[in-house]
């Protein structure tokens, strides 16, 4: 499937969510739901990515099992019809999972967590923010054997990267350094 | 191109926390099959999946097939991990002895590829 084909059902997906919550109704869903539940799509997720809502994170996985690919794009819903801004894919991932940070801000924007597999013991989290002129900018990436969120005692958002030294899993823990708009390392909460 | 896989190195073997989740393959990971994943990411296109491995370990040998990958802990050094199953025979233990605490890395004195047709398990 082509990327232009797979934003277009993404894309179609959105506004069919706009549409189904300001007008819920069964019967027929419009077309969106039945084409996508056709596709090799899973885990479709959309998420703000500024305040107004007026542009929005997606991301989800196509393919079948042991041949997927994750992608993520930005899409613009300030006019009628939903546009896609950006995309980009990470092929054999699959999995993915978008985790809004509002504890994070880059830009005056909260930053966007990706994760996904890349094996049962290999999780990658990619952070995605907006610049002044609301492009995406890729801020920081991590590989684990595992990836978690926690909340320290201090309120603070942490982001847990589990590495496995032989067969048991240890954490490196990290939190957002806005003067430095980079992960800094974290005491690890109990 | 992908360099060669190496023909020995550095194993360990899943954490109790990876059991019954999807691997690279599809496949689900359990601790009682005898599967490998490669490492490290450096090395994750090195071997096809499906590709059946020979391993040797202090004169005991098992067959697995490689159906994931994994990040272990970056080390280049680090080139497979096993199933508990392969990992438990190789150093020749009950599986159920095996946990989190006490699985070290092991030093596989021969990696092989062998056909596809190939029995999975210890090597008689």
């Amino acid at each position: 499937m082509s990327v232009r084909r797979s934003l277009f059902m993404v894309a179609a997906m959105a506004v069919f969510l706009q549409r189904a919550v300001a007008a819920p109704a069964l019967g027929p869903l419009g077309g969106s739901v039945e084409a996508i539940a056709k596709k090799p799509f899973s885990g479709l997720m959309i998420e703000d990515a500024n305040e107004a809502g007026s542009l929005r994170w997606a991301a989800w996985g196509e393919g079948p099992a042991g041949s997927q690919t994750v992608r993520l794009a930005l899409l613009s819903t300030a006019s009628a019809s939903t546009t896609a801004l950006w995309a980009t894919a990470w092929p054999d991932a699959y999995g993915a999972a978008l985790r809004p940070t509002p504890e994070w801000q880059f830009a005056d924007h909260q930053i966007m967590a990706i994760t996904m597999q890349f094996g049962a013991a290999a999780a990658q989290v990619d952070l995605y923010g907006l610049d002044a002129k609301n492009r995406p900018v890729r801020l920081a990436e991590k590989l684990g054997a595992a990836i978690g969120w926690a909340v320290d005692s201090s309120g603070d958002l942490i982001l847990i990267v589990y590495s496995m030294p032989d067969s048991a899993l240890v954490p490196a823990c990290f939190g957002w350094s806005p003067a430095a708009s980079q992960l800094a390392p974290a005491t690890c909460p109990n | 191109m992908a360099s060669p896989f190496p023909t020995s190195g550095e194993a360990s073997t899943y954490s109790d926390f990876f059991s019954n989740k999807p691997t690279s393959s599809g496949d689900i990971y359990t601790h009682a099959g005898y599967t490998a994943a490669l490492l490290p990411k450096a090395r994750w296109s090195a071997l096809p999946l499906g590709t059946l491995l020979q391993l040797t370990y202090q004169g005991r040998s098992v067959v697995v097939k490689v159906n994931d990958r994994g990040a272990g802990n970056g080390s280049i050094s680090r080139v497979l991990d096993l199933s508990r199953a392969a990992y438990a025979y190789l150093i020749n233990k009950p599986l159920s002895a095996i946990t989190d605490q006490n699985a070290g890395v092991i030093q596989l004195t021969s990696i092989a590829q062998v056909p596809a047709t190939t029995q999975l398990g210890p090597v008689p």
